[in-house]
């Protein structure tokens, strides 16, 4: 039995457009993997389908070994397959460290009624999260005061605090500076070390090869190198399709 | 066969009028983005204005007629300038609400400036009905439909041909598709506002000799407007012009098969929204268009046995010390603080429009009166087990929002609201007729006579006890594990999914309560008059409930609570009405403040306060944030001198 996520020839498609096709990749714990490709290669859609936010047309995903393919996305998440979003997405009406507790809080049998009657104080662990993530004197605020970079460490932050097999970052580096990008490096890999899986679908090419062990490369859908760091980084499929571009990164 | 085309015939006059309603939403929405829940009631008020002029005033027809849809264009005008253009980045609910303070507005002003009767429309063409087929035709229904016909085919070749066109549909696609024709956004949804309005005010001038004028009836008009323009999923003209005419005709037709089911053909228009919408997925074609405010502000609930004890205490005091009439609207405004709870629930915390919240009072009720009387179970368990009753009604009604969201749920649950009104509450085989609605004996605990018609104070009493329950029951939630999912559901689905909550869970508990406690509040309305009356469980109360709670403020409680002073029989309208000496001002002011409060501040009148300190607050904070970060640079700095 496989540790961690396997994606076997994950397929999406919208319409008559093949978004992503037949990609395999796996991602054990505390390795990150790096996902990269043109604008439009199909990299957000992989990450959709993985975590059950878009159907697949076929294929299968399958984490420690149980199968997941037909799971709701909700489900996925319980059983540790997070992400975050480009967009961020975060809950804005709860404060840093509510945004950690709910994302960390598994429900409880008849909860509900129970919450009703006696509301549990959360009894969840946030701490060491807030700490990996320089997070700690934010705990208190609420997420639309805060700035793009540290809104970013947050929708990390809320996307390990459950001690997940495997994170899925999506740009997590978008519209950060170089200093602000080297320090997420760092959180990610501090993550790494906790025993977090992650894939790191980026632009920033410089990061992704920085902090990955492995690298996919995929465009049009379809993967065209995947391998050591090193190895992806001359393949020459990845510099004509990818590299060999002048870099327009920050998109 | 000749019966049932002359049914066929009769469902013409209503069929047309839900086409040319479908028509003017359909405009508006492509125009300018927005489902207008006032579009009936723009109709029913420029019915009235063509009415006064052609009647009362005696002025020609032609005249009245040119007039009536001047009124109908520039009401069209200043609904956009006044109330939609100012929220065009607000979020769903803040312009759904947004339209429903036109609907109050309209529907409260027509009852003042006309009256609340029924009115006869001298009819607008010969009386003597032509024989086609067989079948006598009336006049009026020829002509409803030959306009309805020649509008949408006008409209239609107006948005096929002309560049106005081009770049209405182009604005439909997305904000900037107008730019590229030349077209400002606002222009153009100014323009697109007074053509849907005169398409709606022609409907209304038109059904009215046919079906004659009441305020309350023709506002409601909107539902199979909004069925015929699903249908036509805000974009096929003649689709929309075939839904409506199927819906009219469908509705006399079924009304003549089905005579036993009273109201039946009521539920029409609510079936096909229902269907529509969850078998087709979101219906309305949603455009790429910016969000840049957010949803009211939930702060979390501090100190609630406090302060839940001092409101108490003052309200019993109140109950006793103010004079019998104001003590009797102080028990009704406390029985509305549980219709508002429930609110806070659903559409403050998991942010879900629900505007069928009195259908919910209404089950609660009767359930109630039923539990009494047929189970002998008395006060106070009657009341809970009849709210009960309602837990899997809520979540039915909740059971479209798990496929549906955001405005289509608004639409979803008016039409469920409706639907309840006239097929349950008006229908004696549920509600038990005369008979069914008493209540056997009146509250009584422990040998003590809570009566609510003998001893209303008392009564008071228990419904403030209900009540303090309640808003424990709601501020535990808050603070729970539970509210934290309900908000994150509100903040973001998407996200929230990828997080590991269950949505639909959350969506279907959250209706399951809401209905719980409307439910709970319909018991003690049973309890306190000692009988139920349908006429309490009207749609139109729905959408009152849920203006007053925003206004207060529908995410937090003591907000959405205050906001219960001003419902229809508590103080604050009692005190308008003699002050003022209309019933209407408090409706029509409960309207008008609802868009205020929409527009200028869309957390609640509650938030005032704390918003501002939370601006100063937050101005310290940053001050102090750049202060710390000018000196952990400097600190970085000489570290980085001395390596």
């Amino acid at each position: 039995m496989t540790t961690g996520l396997s994606a076997v020839e994950v397929t999406v498609r919208y319409g008559a457009n093949t978004a992503v096709d037949a990609v395999s990749l796996e991602v054990v714990p505390g390795q990150i993997v790096g996902l990269i490709g043109p604008n439009g290669a199909g990299k957000t859609s992989f990450i959709d389908a993985i975590t059950g936010l878009t159907p697949m047309a076929s294929g299968r995903v399958l984490l420690d070994g149980t199968d997941i393919t037909t799971w709701p996305a909700h489900r996925r998440a319980a059983i540790g397959v997070r992400r975050t979003f480009q967009a961020l997405r975060l809950f804005d009406d709860l404060t840093v460290s509510e945004n950690l507790i709910v994302a960390a809080e598994s429900s409880r049998r008849f909860g509900f009624l129970r919450d009703l009657i006696r509301p549990r104080q959360p009894s969840v662990a946030i701490d060491r999260t807030l700490e990996l993530t320089g997070l700690v004197d934010l705990a208190d605020a609420l997420p639309r005061d805060l700035p793009a970079g540290t809104r970013r460490l947050v929708g990390v932050a809320r996307g390990v605090v459950s001690n997940p097999s495997v994170l899925l970052l999506d740009e997590p580096a978008a519209g950060l500076d170089t200093h602000e990008t080297e320090e997420l490096g760092h959180v990610l890999q501090r993550l790494a070390e906790t025993g977090v899986g992650m894939l790191l679908v980026e632009h920033d090419t410089d990061l992704v090869f920085r902090v990955s062990t492995q690298v996919v490369a995929i465009d049009f859908g379809v993967m065209i190198a995947s391998g050591p760091s090193a190895e992806v980084r001359q393949s020459p499929a990845v510099v004509a399709a990818y590299l060999g571009l002048p870099l327009d990164g920050e998109d | 066969m000749q019966e049932l085309l002359a049914y066929v015939v009769l469902g013409l006059g209503p069929g047309a009028v839900n086409a040319l309603l479908g028509l003017g939403l359909v405009t508006i929405y492509r125009g300018s983005g927005v489902l207008n829940f006032g579009h009936a009631a723009v109709a029913m008020y420029v019915a009235f204005v063509f009415r006064t002029i052609r009647q009362e005033w005696e002025w020609p027809t032609p005249v009245a007629l040119v007039l009536a849809l001047v009124v109908a264009a520039l009401l069209g005008l200043l609904i956009h300038l006044l109330v939609m253009h100012p929220l065009r980045h607000a979020p769903t609910l803040a312009r759904v609400t947004g339209s429903l303070g036109v609907l109050l507005t309209l529907s409260s002003l027509a009852y003042w400036q006309f009256g609340s009767g029924t009115f006869t429309v001298n009819p607008l063409t010969p009386t003597t009905p032509v024989t086609i087929f067989g079948v006598r035709v009336g006049w009026d229904r020829i002509l409803l439909v030959v306009v309805a016909v020649a509008l949408t085919a006008v409209v239609w070749l107006v948005y096929q041909r002309t560049l106005f066109g081009l770049a209405t549909r182009g604005a439909a696609e997305s904000e900037k598709g107008a730019a590229v024709t030349g077209y400002s956004q606002a222009r153009l949804a100014a323009i697109n506002w007074m053509i849907g309005s005169v398409l709606a005010g022609v409907g209304g001038i038109l059904i009215t000799p046919i079906a004659r004028l009441n305020a309350l009836q023709l506002s409601l008009l909107i539902a199979p407007a909004l069925a015929a323009a699903l249908l036509g999923r805000f974009e096929n003209l003649w689709m929309v012009f075939a839904g409506g005419m199927l819906l009219g005709v469908g509705e006399t037709v079924i009304g003549k098969y089905l005579n036993g089911v009273r109201g039946l053909t009521a539920t029409l228009p609510f079936l096909l929204i229902v269907l529509v919408l969850v078998l087709k997925g979101s219906s309305l074609p949603q455009r790429g268009e910016l969000i840049y405010a957010n949803m009211p502000l939930a702060p979390p609930v501090r100190r609630t046995g406090v302060k839940v004890a001092v409101f108490a205490a003052v309200s019993v005091v109140l109950l006793y010390v103010l004079p019998s009439s104001y003590s009797a609207a102080y028990s009704i405004a406390l029985i509305g603080g549980v219709v508002i709870l429930s609110l806070v629930v659903i559409v403050g915390w998991v942010g879900q429009i629900s505007l069928c919240q009195i259908a919910f009072a209404g089950i609660g009720a009767y359930a109630t009166v039923r539990v009494a009387n047929h189970l002998s179970i008395g006060f106070p368990f009657s009341i809970l087990l009849g709210a009960l009753v309602a837990v899997p009604v809520g979540a039915l009604v909740g059971l479209p929002a798990l496929r549906v969201r955001g405005v289509n749920l608004a639409v979803v649950t008016l039409g469920a609201g409706i639907a309840f009104e006239r097929m349950v509450f008006n229908n004696p085989t549920f509600t038990g007729g005369e008979q069914g609605s008493a209540v056997p004996r009146g509250a009584e605990l422990f040998g003590i006579d809570l009566d609510g018609r003998t001893q209303p104070a008392r009564f008071g009493i228990v419904i403030l006890i209900f009540l303090c329950l309640c808003v424990l029951l709601v501020a535990n939630l808050r603070r729970s594990e539970t509210g934290r999912r309900m908000l994150a559901v509100r903040a973001d689905e998407t996200a929230a999914a990828a997080s590991g909550i269950n949505v639909a869970k959350v969506k279907l508990q959250a209706f399951a309560l809401s209905a719980f406690i409307a439910a709970l509040a319909g018991g003690l309305m049973a309890y306190r008059a000692g009988r139920v009356s349908e006429a309490g469980f009207v749609v139109f109360q729905s959408i009152n409930f849920f203006s007053l709670a925003y206004i207060g403020g529908i995410a937090t409680i003591g907000g959405a609570l205050a906001g219960t002073l001003l419902a229809p029989g508590a103080p604050g309208s009692l005190w308008l009405r003699n002050a003022i000496g209309s019933d209407q001002v408090s409706q029509t002011l409960s309207g008008v403040g609802l868009v205020a409060t929409v527009i200028t501040q869309p957390d609640g009148v509650a938030n005032i306060v704390r918003n501002e300190r939370e601006k100063r607050r937050l101005k310290a904070a940053k001050a102090s944030h750049a202060a710390a970060a000018a000196s952990a640079s400097a600190a970085d700095s000489s570290q980085a001198g001395r390596t």
